[in-house]
């Protein structure tokens, strides 16, 4: 978990945008007395970040019909997101 | 042979494939029941937006089912273990962890995945590998 000055050099924000952010509820957080700290995965999906493939092994970059490997790790972080 | 931990973004993969299994011939597969569950409902809703035709995702299910992957179950023991792992590493969910927990369950396992973010976040608990790595 990061602190709200580290997420905002992160994202490039104001401290106080992110705490802003925090109290209207757009961004979840977890408070530790009296610090925010949030989840990187939560500030991940919040700044839109592409999830990372890790390399694909060889013979595994196309499907079967000739297109390209899905981003899977992008499909499972959608998957766990909702319904 | 060794003993690997698949996690969901592999087994999708690897189910998209004719053949996507066979980098992991060789090796003890073993998964957390989890697995199942995300793997029909990755194929389930990427069928739903139209990113894959329902024939391949059956296909895909089919090949995932065809797969020798030894089950751990949901006992009170190893859904602790879930969340002692998301304890550690500060997460306030459990779906990375279970996979995460199934590795700390089997001594020299790895756990094979092709998220980026967890490899970063969790090698200090369990050695994690890509599927290119094998």
């Amino acid at each position: 978990m990061i602190t709200v000055p580290e997420a905002a050099r992160r994202l490039r924000k104001n401290p106080e945008t992110i705490r802003r952010w925090i109290r209207s509820g757009k961004l979840r957080s977890t408070k530790f007395g009296t610090q925010h700290l949030i989840e990187e995965e939560e500030l991940d999906d919040y700044a839109g970040e592409e999830p990372r493939m890790l390399p694909l092994p060889p013979g595994h970059d196309k499907l079967d019909d000739g297109r390209p490997m899905p981003n899977v790790v992008a499909w499972v972080w959608e998957s766990r997101r909702g319904h | 042979m060794s003993e690997l931990v698949l996690d969901a973004t592999v087994a999708v993969e690897a189910a998209l494939l004719e053949g996507g299994f066979d980098i992991y011939e060789g090796h003890s597969l073993n998964a957390p029941g989890l697995l199942w569950w995300e793997v029909n409902s990755v194929l389930h809703e990427q069928t739903h937006r139209g990113e894959i035709s329902s024939g391949h995702a059956r296909d895909a299910m089919a090949r995932f089912h065809q797969q020798r992957i030894r089950v751990f179950g949901p006992t009170p023991e190893f859904l602790e273990a879930t969340v002692r792992v998301s304890q550690r590493l500060g997460w306030a969910k459990v779906y990375d962890a279970t996979y995460i927990a199934a590795v700390l369950a089997i001594g020299g396992s790895r756990l094979v995945t092709y998220d980026e973010r967890l490899r970063r976040g969790a090698s200090r608990l369990v050695p994690i590998i890509g599927p290119a790595e094998l």
